[in-house]
């Protein structure tokens, strides 16, 4: 199907972007890749009177590292990450994840920012910017406020983004040395959203998982000790993931508990070298 | 800055040579723009979703989905179509081993394969079958099996290795 009728505006700079979107309010969408976003207006799901393309805006299409954090901007691009040697040795968690996500003509277009604000329950990068507890930074007319990635991805689909806001970059820790990083999902067909994902990060002396395809927000996890097994089992016992005509929820807590063991494993050996 | 605006002008560089500019409307995805605006029916609508890959493009030599481009996106970029890969009467490579090695019947996604093809030789002159069918994931075929399209691409690879200066 078509998309419904929309009025479309191409701002240059931010300071546009938020002056529209404070204008036109929920009325309006920014459309970054539109990979996610696309699909909806083509099913007609969501019909908003003005789409605000941030593709020709210079100053989101970056990334750069500031001390011991990655900037990523609104419109860096998720195939950066299998691109760009840099950018994947400073954040091998997402550079891991990325591969995961849809095919190279998605990630070609498609942007980490884009994935974090649609906050589909089964995507990859919103577990990721959640175990690496990631900094949002929303600017509005209003000013700029930055949050935890737990309190902007709030349930399926759903994040605490204002009307008037827009996601100008997200700030995640670099890579350090002494930490292993590892992603794990599996789902019916290579590229398909995830049954389950699991991203892991273990250090000497700390353990932290997140985990997507639970149907709501991604959930993280840390560990209490550093027996993976008992660990995997414990936070598994503990979710309440959706039954669905893709698989039941008893295959989904038993797939979350190898998941997690795994890629805690996993995670563990890069830690070492 | 202009207001929003439900028509716009968009001008684009289709295989190499500069479009007109057309007015259409905001909505225009990129493949209606090229079928219908451009009459380049080569890049077909399959799902018009996302979900199928036949009618991927190179915009700015990266494959994409053309129904999730608005042509508004495209404005200003240099787009390569299915119609863009022969020279003059001269087939591609791509698609003289499509042609040798069957690997299409209805063709419906062919245009599809051969320009997620084509990016993907571009990135990887010397790509494994793996590659190859990984590369390749996000593009659906009901008639082949994909044997044979895996094949074509890696004799197509062999051919344009042996050969310098081969484009596209």
């Amino acid at each position: 199907m078509k998309p419904p009728a929309f009025a479309y505006a191409s701002p240059r700079t931010v300071d546009e972007c938020l002056a529209l979107k404070a204008e036109h309010g929920e009325d309006a969408r920014f459309i970054a890749g539109g990979q996610s976003l696309m699909p909806l207006l083509s099913l007609r799901m969501v019909r908003p009177a003005v789409v605000i393309d941030l593709g020709r805006v210079r100053d989101l299409a970056y990334w750069r590292r500031e001390g011991e954090q990655i900037v990523v901007g609104a419109m860096l691009r998720q195939r950066a990450l299998e691109q760009d040697k840099a950018l994947a040795g400073a954040l091998p968690l997402l550079a891991e994840a990325t591969r995961q996500i849809g095919h190279p003509a998605t990630r070609s277009r498609g942007t980490i920012v884009g994935s974090l604000c649609h906050a589909d329950p089964a995507a990859e990068l919103p577990v990721c910017a959640l175990l690496l507890k990631a900094q949002i930074v929303l600017a509005s007319t209003r000013g700029r406020r930055t949050i935890a990635a737990e309190d902007f991805l709030v349930d399926a689909l759903s994040t605490s983004i204002a009307d008037d806001e827009l996601v100008e970059q997200v700030r995640l820790p670099a890579a350090r040395p002494g930490t292993g990083y590892a992603f794990l999902e599996l789902a019916r067909r290579h590229g398909d959203f995830a049954l389950i994902s699991v991203a892991a990060s273990v250090s000497p002396e700390a353990g932290r998982v997140a985990i997507g395809g639970l149907g709501s927000a991604p959930l993280a996890f840390d560990l209490q000790a550093p027996d993976f097994a008992a660990e995997s089992q414990r936070i598994a016992q503990g979710l309440q993931p959706p039954a669905d005509l893709h698989a039941s929820a008893e295959y989904r807590r038993a797939l979350a508990q190898t998941l997690i063991e795994r890629a805690l494993a996993a995670a563990a050996r890069r830690s070492k070298t | 800055m202009n207001a929003p605006a439900t028509f716009l002008d968009v001008t684009v560089e289709i295989n190499g040579r500069k479009t007109t500019p057309r007015i259409v409307e905001a909505r225009r995805t990129l493949a209606d723009f090229l079928r219908e605006d451009c009459g380049l029916t080569g890049t077909h609508l399959g799902c018009e979703h996302g979900a199928c890959g036949a009618c991927t493009v190179l915009i700015d030599g990266e494959p994409a989905r053309s129904c999730l481009t608005l042509a508004a996106q495209a404005d200003g970029a240099a787009i390569t179509t299915v119609e863009g890969l022969a020279d003059g009467a001269a087939l591609h490579p791509l698609q003289r081993a499509f042609k040798d090695k069957h690997a299409l019947q209805c063709g419906f996604c062919t245009p599809g394969f051969l320009v997620a093809a084509a990016a993907l030789l571009r990135e990887n002159p010397d790509p494994s079958e793996l590659e190859v069918r990984e590369y390749l994931s996000g593009n659906i075929c009901r008639c082949t099996g994909y044997q044979f399209i895996v094949a074509a691409v890696l004799a197509a690879a062999a051919e344009i290795n042996g050969k310098a200066g081969a484009d596209v």
